[in-house]
């Protein structure tokens, strides 16, 4: 502790770079998807958990009877679509998309893909001080975003199936009302309800860890998803014995 | 069957009910049916011109409830309209005949007039062994004979539909369409069941000849096909966001919606609202209570519980909501994250402390120091797998568990 806190060795290498190539991960339909979940979700949270618990009364006033609860349910229905715009576009975008948000990027499937995953674990195990080095999601996150997306596909049913629940014409009824089958509409509404907190905390792990690697990787992690570009980490490292990486 | 052949309209001219009051009740039907008013006049022909059909009401594991809601009909005149188009050859709770006489009407209506009858179960079936026998039968016994020999069976109440109260109970009750598969029947859900619907789909019966149209539950759709909360007179203060927050408060004197003290209006169908009960004079909600959604499938377990929005969430203890363990997931989040940081700060800044005392370099560490992750990173370690003896553990974090020891995926 008697001298300054030493950079690492990546770092120093940064440090003797002006400045790092910058590359392109992130396209344009992946970021407006990104933000347009955030969006959804945020709504979706506020006008869902309205429903769920009405915390605000309407204004009850004579000549102002209000209609609170009905433009919630309109609001969480309309953002619901949006939301289940954006998750298809999303999917399909998995397929056609670059290689960084690749649906084949999101699964430990290559040997350096498990390495990394494994490496990514000791990272926030305190068993490893730096992560590794990637441009793209590491596979700790692809997995947990592809949890997410199957999470967000059982929302997404449940909602549906709700949703043709309350209007219960044809053709929603003939399209979800199957899954009255399936489950108890409460049990559908319990469900739906419980995995809004399963996206808060998501969120809050989501926001924690990008900060995180933007201090440790200094990489611009959070402006990327504004920009599309990252600081090329690999620029300058022995490419790995892996085309993917090669690639990169 | 008439015995003396009288008309239909005759014999209830005897028992004091005018013709105008037959009309009427036709027209009740029809409305109930959601058929139009026309359909008054075809129903009071086919009802008059109907050869007395045989209804047999068996009872198995029930409270009777069902039986006292179709005999609390509000105007005697249906009861009387009901029991001189029927014959009513067997009903535990009402006839007048016991033991071996009264079993022998079912048993020879069975005989005689298989596949003619019109058979209406009350109540649960025990599967478990030895619950309920009746003159020596045991319930599934009477059950299939009576059900399997009618032409069309109804059954009556939750319990009669799929076990109700008792399904879960050590007499293993269960449904008419359970004990009984492939029969022809039709659920009338609820409990107890309305009356009006029942005495409705009898009528529909012997006018068309057929049952009305069903649900994927083998319920009619004109009384199971709507939504109680769209037919709910207080459906205008659900949507204007007015609410009952306490049982007695000012809301619940206004007659405001009964959402938040747990009414499964919004998750149940029924013409509850609309049929009502006691003669059309009021309906659970009209009365100030929340609606228990007792005409759903498996309601005690679906629809608990009562007097809550959500099912509660099994496994964490008998009252656990979903809303705690969600705000516990959440907090735990936070929290993991919060020390996670804090946890990384303190490794980094000890990682780097260690750095600048250790020599930088291929030079080895200083004995009894383990080499730093900074120092396996300048190793070529890309080939997956950090060899054992360079994936050691920086002394400052000490304790924790080498490679294998990761923490849960995020």
């Amino acid at each position: 502790m008697a001298t300054t806190a030493r950079p690492s060795r990546r770092q120093l290498a940064a440090a003797a770079r002006p400045a790092r190539r910058s590359i392109y991960v992130f396209e344009l339909p992946v970021r407006i998807v990104h933000w347009t979940i955030v969006a959804a979700l945020i709504v979706l949270t506020i006008t869902g958990f309205y429903l769920y618990d009405p915390f605000t009364r309407g204004s009850g006033m004579p000549g102002q009877p209000g209609f609170t609860l009905a433009e919630m349910r309109f609001v969480h229905e309309t953002a619901g679509f949006v939301f289940i715009a954006a998750v298809i576009f999303r999917i399909y975008w998995a397929f056609v998309g670059n290689q960084y948000v690749h649906w084949r990027a999101l699964l430990p499937l290559t040997k350096a893909q498990r390495s990394d995953l494994r490496d990514t674990t000791r990272f926030y195990a305190y068993l490893r001080r730096d992560p590794p080095l990637l441009n793209g999601h590491n596979p700790l996150a692809g997995m947990a975003y592809v949890l997410l997306y199957l999470g967000f596909i059982v929302t997404i049913i449940t909602g549906l199936g709700l949703f043709a629940w309350v209007l219960h014409v044809p053709p929603w009824t003939t399209l979800f009302g199957w899954t009255w089958s399936v489950m108890s509409v409460q049990t559908m509404m319990l469900i739906h309800f419980f995995l809004m907190f399963m996206y808060i905390g998501f969120a809050i792990h989501h926001v924690y860890s990008a900060v995180l690697y933007d201090l440790e990787e200094r990489n611009g992690e959070l402006s990327s998803m504004i920009t599309g570009y990252k600081d090329d980490v690999l620029e300058g490292e022995t490419p790995r014995d892996d085309p993917r990486r090669a690639q990169a | 069957m008439f015995p003396s052949g009288q008309t239909l309209p005759e014999r209830l001219e005897e028992r004091g009910v005018s013709r105008r009051t037959f009309v009427s009740f036709c027209g009740v039907m029809a409305a109930t049916l959601a058929l139009p008013a026309a359909y008054r006049t075809k129903i009071a022909e086919a009802l008059s011109s109907v050869t007395r059909p045989v209804l047999i009401w068996r009872q198995f594991q029930d409270c009777a409830g069902n039986s006292e809601s179709i005999l609390r009909s509000p105007h005697p005149e249906v009861a009387e309209i009901v029991l001189e188009t029927l014959a009513w050859n067997y009903h535990e709770l009402i006839m007048a005949g016991s033991g071996e006489q009264a079993e022998a009407m079912s048993t020879q209506a069975v005989r005689d007039l298989k596949g003619k009858y019109i058979a209406v179960i009350e109540g649960a079936i025990p599967s478990g062994d030895g619950y309920c026998t009746i003159g020596g039968r045991s319930a599934v016994d009477i059950a299939r004979d009576v059900v399997g020999n009618a032409a069309a069976t109804l059954a009556v109440g939750a319990c009669a539909w799929d076990g109700g109260l008792v399904q879960h109970g050590p007499t293993e009750g269960q449904g008419v369409q359970d004990v009984v598969p492939g029969a022809n029947v039709v659920n009338l859900g609820g409990c107890p069941h309305n009356s009006a619907n029942t005495v409705a789909v009898l009528v529909h019966y012997l006018t068309f000849g057929q049952m009305p149209a069903l649900d994927q539950y083998n319920r009619p759709l004109f009384a199971y096909g709507d939504l109680i909360h769209d037919q709910c007179e207080r459906r205008a203060y659900y949507d204007a966001g007015l609410f009952v927050e306490a049982w007695g408060d000012e809301g619940h004197r206004k007659g405001y919606c009964l959402y938040k003290m747990g009414c499964k209006g919004p998750a149940a169908t029924y013409n509850c609202p609309n049929v009502r009960w006691n003669g059309g004079t009021s309906w659970p909600v009209e009365a100030g209570h929340n609606c228990i959604g007792c005409a759903s499938p498996e309601f005690w377990s679906t629809m608990s519980p009562f007097y809550g929005r959500l099912p509660n969430v099994e496994g964490f203890g008998a009252d656990t909501t979903a809303e705690t363990l969600g705000l516990a997931v959440v907090g735990a989040t936070t929290v993991a994250m919060a020390a996670h940081g804090v946890g990384k700060a303190i490794h980094s800044r000890t990682v780097r402390a260690h750095d600048s005392s250790a020599p930088a370099g291929p030079e080895p560490p200083p004995p009894g120091s383990a080499p730093t992750d900074t120092v396996t990173d300048s190793a070529p370690t890309a080939s997956g797998g950090e060899p054992p003896a360079t994936g050691g553990e920086p002394p400052a974090t000490g304790g924790e568990p080498p490679a294998t020891g990761g923490e849960p995926a995020p």
